[in-house]
């Protein structure tokens, strides 16, 4: 078995959502559905002394995310048909529609944001790692698509040399659900579970 | 508030099952305490549809949050991994086991040992069917729901609620004033107290509690300062819901009691699940 997994690099990343978009039209999703997301995360303050000097530990930084394909996903573990499951051969987690029941529980237990109940269609979607273009050599379109190459997606042995495991707010605590995630930090960025920032757009990403 | 109108379906199947489900467990210590005599059963027998349609109006209610109810089937598949499937599991045998009980019952040949064998085994699935649906939100990226006080709430909800319903059953048959004659009239005292206690200590301390945590999208205070009217309200009424059934009990318009009771504790339960699904606490991006 491959295990794949995305590399983020938070010091190339400009918060263009060129990902997010390139997804959505990839994919053909509405309004109200987005498989990856870019975060912003904010936080700090400023403020002026009794000589009328400023200062400031105001931060903010992007952080782009879909679906990391955890080694524990929390959102397989909760479902009861079954429909939510990891690839064997990719690890690559994704929905069979043909048993989701369309309940919303690998919603409330993802700590990733990552999947939704569609009701119109009637099952949970969410990004299944591009798993076609993947079996035909190619990557996924949000990596194929970033700009400024602050994402890439391989063999999680590639990945891992290139960052740590989901170690940046807003994101928890990797033990959680061991996400198939490696990040390189932007300067800013502060580290998984702080609670120094929020999610400045969460209108945006929820 | 507003993202718990999104689980109506979810707060009145957790309202009316659990609650529909404890009524039996009044029904066990009515038949375990009482000798009634043959007409008084027949009715009593005829009344106990009414718990059972409130439950399966609960499960009824279930279907409307689900996408595809048509693969519901389905749901038995995750049973010993997922709580959702353990949950069902449970909550279906607690049904099948409740419909035998009252179709061998109305047909008039469940009688003597038999019959508190039966409804002793409805009311422990009762319990465990109340305990499930508790430990079915107990999931760890879910910090303000992730706690025994989850389930020591639901397992108020099912006494506090089916209490009064059970003594309703029992009132419209006629056979209550029967019933308090013996040691049926303490045994629900104290069962429908410690519900009552149970509902709103369990139910206030987990939502308290959620006032420390907070995570990237929103702060637990926040969501706490949302919910304290509900939150007073959902315990006025388990204390209005126990008082009416203490009244029923000690024989004060029975009738008239029991429902007013039964009225408070569905609206007490539906107000604390609502208040329930407003303080979903993600540890990471979810709320």
């Amino acid at each position: 078995m491959t295990q794949y997994a995305f590399h983020f690099d938070g010091s190339r990343c400009t918060g263009c959502k060129t990902c997010e978009f390139a997804c959505k039209d990839y994919y053909d999703l509405d309004t109200d559905v987005q498989y990856r997301k870019v975060y912003e995360c904010t936080g700090g303050e400023t403020s002026k002394d009794e000589n009328g000097y400023v200062s400031t530990t105001c931060f903010a930084y992007y952080v782009s995310m879909s679906c990391n394909h955890c080694d524990d996903p929390a959102c397989a573990k909760v479902c009861p048909t079954g429909a939510m499951h990891k690839d064997s051969d990719t690890g690559l987690v994704s929905v069979d529609a043909d048993k989701c029941v369309g309940c919303g529980y690998c919603h409330m237990a993802c700590p990733y944001n990552a999947p939704k109940v569609d009701r119109e269609k009637g099952h949970s979607v969410k990004c299944d790692g591009c798993a076609e273009r993947v079996a035909q050599g190619e990557q996924p379109i949000c990596v194929r698509a970033c700009p400024a190459r602050a994402l890439d997606f391989g063999p999680v042995e590639e990945m891992s040399k290139m960052g740590e495991r989901g170690n940046i707010a807003p994101l928890p605590e990797s033990t959680y659900t061991n996400p198939n995630l490696y990040i390189k930090p932007s300067k800013d960025a502060k580290p998984a579970g702080s609670k120094d920032g929020k999610v400045a757009n969460p209108l945006e990403v929820m | 508030m507003e993202a718990a109108f999104a689980e109506l379906p979810l707060a009145l199947f957790t309202t009316l099952a659990p609650m529909g489900a404890g009524a039996f467990i009044a029904l066990a210590l009515a038949f375990l305490t009482t000798k009634f005599t043959d007409e008084q059963v027949k009715k009593i027998d005829r009344m106990t549809i009414i718990p059972l349609v409130v439950v399966l109006v609960g499960f009824a209610a279930s279907f409307f949050h689900l996408a595809a109810p048509m693969h519901a089937v389905g749901v038995f598949a995750g049973i010993g991994s997922s709580p959702l499937s353990n949950e069902i599991l449970v909550g279906s045998i607690f049904v099948v086991l409740a419909l035998v009980y009252v179709i061998v019952a109305l047909t008039g040949k469940l009688n003597g040992g038999a019959r508190k064998g039966f409804i002793v085994v409805v009311a422990l699935a009762a319990v465990v069917f109340a305990c499930f649906t508790g430990m079915a939100y107990m999931m760890e990226t879910i910090a303000s729901w992730n706690s025994p006080l989850t389930v020591v709430q639901m397992l108020g909800f099912a006494l506090v609620g089916g209490m009064p319903l059970g003594t309703l059953v029992l009132g419209l048959a006629g056979s209550l004033s029967d019933a308090l004659k013996g040691s049926f009239k303490m045994s629900a005292l104290v069962v429908v107290v410690v519900g009552a206690l149970l509902a709103a200590v369990g139910f206030c301390v987990q939502v308290m509690g959620v006032g420390a945590m907070e995570n990237a999208l929103v702060s637990g205070a926040d969501l706490v300062a949302d919910v304290t009217i509900y939150l007073a309200v959902a315990v006025a009424c388990f204390v209005l819901a126990a008082a009416g059934n203490v009244a029923a009990l000690m024989g004060r318009s029975p009738v008239g009691m029991a429902c007013f009771g039964s009225v408070m504790a569905i609206i007490g339960i539906f107000v604390a699940r609502l208040v329930f699904y407003a303080v979903q606490l993600s540890v990471g991006l979810s709320f």
